[in-house]
């Protein structure tokens, strides 16, 4: 155990058949950082981030949270304790409106009950009108003021984006795993995202764990980095240091 | 020596699930699209078969003309849909293009015209025949009728079905259950809704061994062994088809990914649509053979498809000898539980004689739930999740 | 064009949300109230039956529109709610604790129902539900010491504490419009609140839906419960409608009829449930008018079934937003009048959508 430490993965891995897409890894991810996996495609980063927010089930390995083990804690629980994540190819929920989006954000702290809210009792309104507050702060730190209700179908791929950003801060978590945030970006929204990563770090005091490709967004955010080929760790270190190594050169060189 | 009948019997009705489940499975491999109207074009290929083989006792109607008429619309609608939509999508565009502008050009204009008001008389001549019936032979009505079915399966998919890709499941399971609806509607309009039958060269016939003094001989009827003999012919056939043929291997690789397929130059809509078509055709035959077997068919034997759907949901719903083997399954036990169990269950069980005769109707289903609740994925399944 | 200006967070969480919301739906309910003066006692029936039919479609659409949980075979919980609802009836059990005990038990054999089976994904539930649904239509026939079989059960009116309404009265159409006011109500709440919007997580992504912290099992259970409670209801008016409870109202065709109520009526909209339930009971009347228009259809048994065939297939491909899609683009049309682009609703198209992992 590495003391002090948010996130602990010890020696974790995944085989689907004979596949071994996590093969053994180990790392720790300190309060307050922003740690980024590189690596190249089919390196195993994603089924990383499936393998923290329980979507997959860890062949071997331990995943201790706050120090406590989440290896088999069921995928639903995973928000409440304050982990919350972006999706490669954006999981938005498309027939209903940004702000609904982001309020579905609220469900872990949903406390209301079944036949109250069948009822509407007057706790429920209550309820709502805390969790649209909690929305509203989210929405004025992102500026998605102007997009509150339109549906996610008629919105661009940037805004997207941000709002499935904006939909994982509204669980208030303590870690955020982001999955390729700047994929499929322009350069200025590659920007935006950079500094929204920084206010999120800085403001929120959230913990950032990202995959990431884009080297000059990863080389301006990240406190340490991670190189992954093959299920395997390559190199971990700050940004230069991993840059700098010989096998992570050559696994993206395939010299 | 009852419980072989039984099971011949039994084996010979699972074998007709078993290639309409073949037909199940063929279609959501390739589109992922549940087809629940597959039971309805078998319905509509075994009254094609009809029609191809009673003679002309019926009289041809007044109202034969109107509906030939229609038959004509339709017919011309679907010509325009099918023309105006896959020319540009089928090969790339830029490749498509010249093609394309030879079909509107001046002179070819008018060939497709007349090509397609021929199509049309033609059409209209058989929709009268159809109405009052053909007289052939069975050997020549069971290819004939084979090759309809195909057809219409085709159209369904190329005009119909084929529209709502993307769309979400359930749209395609609604759409393709109205589309059953209306099949039985217009078999109903056009052939009655009441028993129907046609005569094949062994129809009744029956195969005796065995028995001496005292014991009774076993009897073995002809249709189920046709049957059994026709679904093993059958999947031979598939096989290689998909094993030796162009077409079936890139049948294969459009149902194991789309994109791919369609970026290595696959005609992929239409070969789903052709999937479809053998599908239909293989439930066209299926109908047919059953027909000797049941002696009588009318437009609701096509709700035979939902025990068929129970026999391909306990094979996995993506395995093509799982299909075969859920409908044995299915099959054996309709035919066990309908001697035995409710004797079992009115003696041992103690319960109702009416309710007790119920059970076995729907023993394919409990086994079906029980399979779901036991292995959600069917007996022989394929891992199906959602890449994030 | 209105424009809303927004003061406090409560006006995006009441019902009404701004006072046209007030008028128009004053004006619907109103109506609805004073229409059994004005109509005839056909057409009274004939809401009578819309609204036993709205409440049944309310229950799919609860499962199927809003939860993306396909159900083939609804009207088993109709018929489970209407014979329970009879049984208890004959046990001598006051008419309101009746109906209470027969949605409770309905909810309950759909909450079992669901618990093994909601772990299959769309289609596989899609099946299940179908052979529920033929498993339930055989037992409703074979269970003749409660269901009276074939023969079918008598519903003949209702004891409200004493007071006796006969079927076709006019207190019966106000039992019935306060039964689907309720109904429609407590929908509505519920898609206000976090079940609702965890509901249409589902529907929508069940995996981001999980990331979410929405307990996908659970609330899918729940949900079906409701689904079958609110059928069940509907099941117990449509019994009182038409006084009779036989097997043959609860068969796939029944089932397959409250399916093409959500989808006509538009998929995911409380609206469309009440839409669709007015075009189904409509539709057999239309039936018999062209019927007696063109007598040569007469002897065509099917045409109910192709007229159904035809609507829906008709709706899944031309506008599968159902009737009150059509109204909401109409709506914007008048409101931006001049400025209105058919491109607005346009969907965009997509190749299959995959379920499978590759």
């Amino acid at each position: 155990m590495t003391a002090g430490a948010i996130l602990e993965v010890t020696d974790l891995a995944v085989h689907f058949g004979g596949v071994r897409a996590v093969d053994g890894v180990s790392f720790h991810v300190m309060p307050g950082e922003v740690f980024t996996i590189v690596g190249p495609n089919g390196a195993g980063k994603t089924t990383v981030f499936n393998l923290i927010s329980r979507i997959y089930d860890a062949t071997t390995g331990s995943i201790a949270f706050h120090g406590e083990d989440i290896t088999r804690a069921p995928a639903h629980r995973i928000a409440a304790l304050g982990i919350a994540r972006t999706f490669q190819n954006i999981e938005l929920f498309e027939h209903a409106t940004v702000l609904q989006n982001l309020l579905i954000g609220r469900h872990p702290h949903r406390r209301t009950n079944l036949v109250s809210e069948l009822l509407f009792l007057p706790h429920v309104r209550r309820a709502e009108r805390a969790h649209r507050e909690k929305v509203e702060e989210v929405i004025d730190l992102l500026d998605l003021q102007s997009y509150r209700n339109q549906f996610i179908a008629n919105l661009p791929y940037g805004i997207r984006k941000v709002v499935e950003i904006g939909r994982a801060l509204c669980t208030e978590p303590t870690l955020l795993l982001l999955d390729e945030p700047s994929s499929g970006l322009s350069v200025e929204e590659t920007e935006d995202v950079s500094f929204w990563i920084d206010d999120i770090k800085n403001d929120l005091g959230v913990t950032i764990i990202m995959v990431e490709h884009d080297m000059g967004l990863v080389a301006d955010v990240s406190d340490r980095v991670m190189a992954m080929n093959e299920g395997k760790l390559l190199a971990l270190g700050t940004p230069q240091e991993v840059q700098a190594d010989e096998g992570v050169q050559r696994a993206y060189l395939g010299a | 020596m009852e419980l072989l009948q039984l099971l011949i019997s039994g084996i010979a009705q699972g074998c007709v699930y078993g290639l309409l489940a073949l037909g199940f499975v063929l279609i959501y491999k390739a589109t992922e699209q549940v087809n629940f109207a597959q039971g309805d074009i078998m319905m509509m290929g075994t009254f094609f078969a009809f029609a191809f083989i009673t003679g002309t006792s019926k009289p041809v109607s007044w109202w034969s003309a109107p509906i030939a008429i229609l038959a004509i619309c339709v017919g011309a609608a679907l010509f325009y849909l099918l023309h105006k939509r896959r020319l540009p999508a089928w090969r790339d565009t830029a490749a498509s293009q010249p093609r394309l502008q030879q079909v509107t050009a001046g002179g070819a204009y008018w060939l497709n015209l007349l090509a397609i008001v021929a199509l049309y008389a033609v059409a209209a001549i058989f929709a009268i025949r159809f109405l009052s019936g053909f007289g052939m032979s069975w050997w020549l009505a069971l290819p004939l009728a084979a090759i309809c079915g195909g057809v219409l399966g085709y159209t369904l998919d190329a005009v119909i079905v084929r529209r709502i890709i993307g769309q979400p499941q359930f749209a395609v399971v609604i759409l393709t259950l109205a589309l059953g609806f209306m099949m039985r509607a217009v078999a109903g309009a056009i052939w009655g809704a009441d028993d129907k039958g046609f005569t094949t060269p062994y129809s009744g016939d029956v195969i005796r061994f065995g028995g001496g003094e005292g014991t009774n001989p076993v009897v073995i009827g002809v249709p189920s062994l046709v049957i059994i003999g026709g679904t093993a012919v059958m999947i031979i056939g598939l096989y290689l088809f998909f094993r030796f043929t162009k077409i079936g291997v890139a049948m294969q690789a459009a149902s194991q990914n789309q994109l791919a397929a369609y970026y290595m130059g696959i005609p992929v809509k239409y070969v789903f649509s052709m999937i479809w078509a053998i599908s239909a055709a293989v439930a066209t035959v299926a109908g047919i053979l059953l027909v000797p077997k049941l002696e009588v068919f009318s437009p609701e034997v096509g709700l035979l498809s939902i025990t068929a759907f129970a026999a391909a949901v306990v094979g996995g719903f993506g395995s093509l000898p799982g299909a075969i083997l859920g409908g044995l399954i299915i099959g054996i036990a309709e035919a066990l539980s309908t001697r035995y169990l409710p004797d079992i269950l009115i003696d041992i069980v103690g319960l109702d004689g009416s309710f007790a005769n119920k059970i076995p109707q729907v023993i394919a289903y409990i086994i079906m739930l029980a399979v779901l609740i036991i292995r959600p994925q069917g007996l022989f399944a394929q891992i199906q999740r959602k890449k994030v | 064009m209105r424009f809303v200006f927004k003061t406090t967070y409560d006006q995006d969480i009441n019902l009404l949300k701004h006072e046209g919301y007030v008028r128009s739906y004053g004006i619907l309910l109103v109506l609805a109230l004073v229409a059994p003066l004005l109509l005839d006692e056909f057409y009274t029936g004939e809401l009578t039956h819309i609204f036993a039919f709205a409440v049944c479609g309310l229950g799919l659409m609860i499962a199927t529109g809003f939860t993306g949980l396909v159900s083939l075979g609804h009207a088993a919980f109709m018929g489970i709610g209407a014979y329970a609802h009879g049984y208890f009836l004959k046990l001598g059990v006051p008419w309101v604790f009746s109906v209470v005990l027969a949605v409770m038990l309905t909810a309950s054999i759909g909450t079992l129902f669901a618990i093994p089976v909601l772990r299959m994904t769309g289609l596989y539930l899609a099946i299940a539900t179908l052979a529920f649904a033929i498993i339930c239509e055989e037992v409703f026939t074979g269970w003749k010491s409660v269901t009276r079989g074939t023969d079918g059960m008598f519903f003949e009116e209702i004891d409200l504490f004493g007071w006796i309404i006969e079927p076709g009265s006019l207190p019966f159409y106000y039992v019935l419009l306060i039964l689907l006011v309720g109904t429609l109500l407590m929908t509505a709440n519920l898609l206000r609140t976090p079940i609702g919007r965890a509901m249409i997580a589902i529907r929508d992504s069940e995996i981001s839906a999980q990331s979410m912290g929405v307990n996908l099992a659970r609330t899918k259970i729940i949900v079906f419960g409701i689904s079958a409670a609110v059928t069940g209801l509907g099941g117990i008016m449509l019994a009182h409608k038409t006084t009779i409870s036989a097997p043959d109202s609860y068969n796939i065709l029944q089932s397959i009829a409250l399916l093409l109520m959500i989808v006509v009526g538009g998929m995911g909209s409380i609206h469309g449930a009440v839409l669709g339930a007015a075009v189904v009971s409509v539709l057999p009347t239309i039936i018999s008018i062209i019927k007696d228009w063109l007598p040569s259809l007469q002897d065509i048994h099917t045409l109910p079934t192709g007229v159904f065939g035809l609507v829906l297939i008709g709706f899944i491909i031309l506008e599968p937003t159902g009737i009150y899609g059509m109204w909401r683009k109409f709506k914007l049309f008048v409101d931006v009048f001049p400025l209105y682009r058919r491109r607005t609703f346009k969907r965009q198209k997509a190749f299959l959508k995959t379920e499978r992992m590759r």
